[in-house]
């Protein structure tokens, strides 16, 4: 009788003791998954630029829009390659224009980040998605140093590493065909950019870039901060630069817009 | 001609445009930014593609003279973000659009925003995703 009873004690305990264990793992894998790296996977978008704009002070387009320009000092070589520019954009903004984005060139770094992408974690790696060209980079995480003697890319090489809940990534290895903003600020194949990732709540990543680069400026160029909407609903789309649809909007929209008055 | 339509039919639009439009590829300075107009016209073409998606129209004086204009906007994902879809204009469709036009007096412009014969308006700021 007594066995009988302890045995129903046992048999009704039994859930609760499986709840408990079941909470004590919930717990731990949810200490897993955030300590000690932030998971930052997702689709981020930038914010509404034509909302951007109300908010007076606040320039969240940074790097991609002339972010840098208000404390840049350039050497004379890069002040040089800066007279040969004709930006689209800034104080020196013109119809037509050189922008190599125009010819459907890589906008490369810092450009690229001023559009959406999406953040995957993977073991050992950061995939960096954009919609922008559809291209990717990838962001080594297995503690590997930057090489010695890179292949200049468009969009360099880059590894990473967590200062506590911030990704730091490093890049190196560019080729220095691209603008650094759409003023037309140029950079060297020494450029090295620094970019701090960090989530500053659940819906919003804010990033910040550090652009080091001696031959081309006397001192290094930070962004302003940029900001970035969690938007896990949202599907990247097929964004491709094509000279082809390029040179047949010059020839339909911007040519006759160009054309003196007759 | 194509003063005489602008200056019967255009209507100087209550918006002004801000820097905002800045995104644009090309940047802006081909046009009068500051003062957006508003044309009432049919769609002959609409073309959703990358990096500009272009919207084509006509639009008739008062003396029946055509005008043809042509129309840029953003690219297809930032329309899909703003609402739009491939099929939002067709060939026909009546539309009252508000956009800044070239400096040059060329019919040539860069959309503010659109409204459909049925009073569905297209813009180009971003909806929630």
């Amino acid at each position: 009788m007594r066995i009988r009873f302890l045995t129903l004690m046992v048999v009704m305990a039994l859930p609760f003791v499986a709840l408990a264990q079941s909470a004590q793992r919930q717990e731990e894998a949810k200490s897993k998954s955030t300590d000690p790296h932030p998971d930052l996977s997702g689709v981020w978008l930038p914010p509404d630029p034509q909302a951007l704009d109300r908010m007076v002070g606040y320039d969240n387009r940074g790097a991609s829009d002339g972010g840098f320009a208000k404390e840049i000092s350039r050497t004379p070589w890069a002040e040089a390659k800066y007279q040969a520019t004709k930006p689209g954009f800034g104080p020196r903004r013109a119809p037509g224009g050189n922008d190599p984005i125009l010819r459907c060139d890589p906008p490369g770094m810092p450009r690229i980040m001023g559009g959406a992408f999406e953040i995957i974690q993977i073991p050992g790696r950061i995939l960096l998605y954009f919609e922008s060209d559809h291209v990717h980079r990838e962001v080594w995480m297995d503690g590997r140093e930057l090489p010695k003697d890179p292949d200049p890319t468009w969009y360099g090489y880059s590894v990473g590493k967590w200062d506590g809940d911030t990704l730091v990534v490093d890049t190196i290895g560019f080729n220095d065909k691209t603008w650094i903003d759409s003023w037309g600020n140029p950079h060297s194949e020494d450029m090295h950019v620094v970019e701090r990732y960090r989530r500053v709540d659940h819906n919003t990543l804010e990033l910040r870039m550090t652009v080091i680069d001696p031959k081309a400026y006397t001192a290094p160029l930070v962004s302003s901060p940029k900001t970035f909407g969690l938007h896990p609903k949202y599907e990247l789309v097929e964004s491709l630069c094509v000279p082809e649809d390029e040179k047949t909007f010059l020839d339909r929209v911007r040519e006759p817009a160009f054309e003196k008055a007759k | 001609m194509m003063h005489g339509a602008k200056s019967v039919l255009a209507v100087v639009a209550l918006v002004v445009v801000s820097a905002g439009l800045t995104f644009a590829h090309h940047g802006l300075s081909a046009y009068d930014e500051k003062n957006p107009i508003t044309l009432k016209g049919t769609v002959t073409e609409f073309e959703w593609s990358n990096p500009h998606s272009q919207i084509y129209f006509d639009v008739k004086d008062d003396k029946g003279n055509v005008t043809h204009w042509a129309c840029e906007t953003l690219n297809p994902a930032r329309l899909l973000r703003a609402g739009w879809s491939r099929h939002s204009l067709n060939p026909g469709d009546q539309i009252t659009i508000s956009l800044i036009a070239a400096k040059n007096g060329a019919p040539v412009g860069f959309l503010r925003k659109l409204v459909l014969a049925d009073g569905t308006e297209l813009g180009v700021s971003q909806r929630e995703q």
